[in-house]
């Protein structure tokens, strides 16, 4: 299943994920993380290729504006990531991620006002 | 022993003409049955392979800078006839309405931080989304 995200709020948008990962984060949380995706008005970007039904997001326009929830919460760094659920870093910020339901093999977030 | 006989037109040891007539009809039909049969295997086997797996997802980048060159732009949210949800920015309070089976989580009790990054003073570093 592959999970979009798209633009239809208008400033840029910043995302980050995290997914089900057993095989790569088992000792870690079960839950792998990355970040981050920059999206324009009206762009959209496939960020996920994935075999479970859900999956979390955090997601923060230029302008302020943030999708955030009470899942996780996960360690973010400026610079891109790839990480897991309970691997910290001294650099790192902490965020909450709200969670997406992959309805279909091509399953897109649209991110709007 | 008796020696054969000499051919009747002159040609050693030559078929005749209705044997070699049978043989070259069969083997183009051989060779027409083998072609049939090839691309018969060829479209079974096409048709059994699986469909080639998905493109890798994008690459991600720095928070604050702009799109990657590998980026889509003007996609739209449902354009290859998937399924979407739209989402407004704010802090959303619980799971998805959804039983569907799947590795999930729960809610976290901790206390998270809701401020967005860009307006974070921790750390003494300015996560800036200007560029």
């Amino acid at each position: 299943m592959q999970l979009n995200f798209h633009n239809s709020y208008g400033p840029r948008i910043w995302v980050a994920i995290m997914y089900y990962d057993p095989a790569g984060c088992g000792a870690y949380g079960s839950w792998g993380t990355r970040g981050w995706w920059a999206i324009d008005y009206g762009a959209t970007a496939y960020v996920l290729n994935t075999n479970n039904r859900y999956a979390y997001f955090y997601a923060e326009a230029s302008n302020g504006a943030v999708w955030t929830g009470p899942y996780g919460p996960i360690y973010v760094t400026q610079s891109a990531f790839t990480s897991c659920l309970n691997i910290g870093q001294t650099n790192a910020r902490i965020v909450g991620l709200r969670e997406v339901y992959i309805a279909s093999n091509n399953h897109t977030v649209n991110l709007t006002p | 022993m008796s020696d054969p006989g000499d051919p009747v037109d002159g040609v050693p040891n030559e078929e005749p003409v209705d044997r070699r007539w049978l043989l070259r009809t069969s083997g183009l039909l051989g060779v027409a049955a083998g072609a049939v049969a090839a691309g018969a295997a060829g479209a079974g086997a096409a048709a059994a392979t699986p469909a080639p797996p998905a493109g890798a997802p994008e690459v991600p980048g720095a928070f604050g800078q702009p799109p990657s060159v590998h980026a889509s732009h003007g996609v739209g949210p449902n354009s290859a006839g998937g399924t979407s949800s739209r989402v407004g920015p704010g802090i959303a309070a619980g799971p998805e309405v959804s039983a569907a089976a799947g590795a999930r989580l729960a809610p976290s009790k901790t206390v998270i931080d809701t401020t967005p990054l860009a307006q974070r003073t921790t750390g003494g570093v300015h996560w800036s989304t200007e560029a």
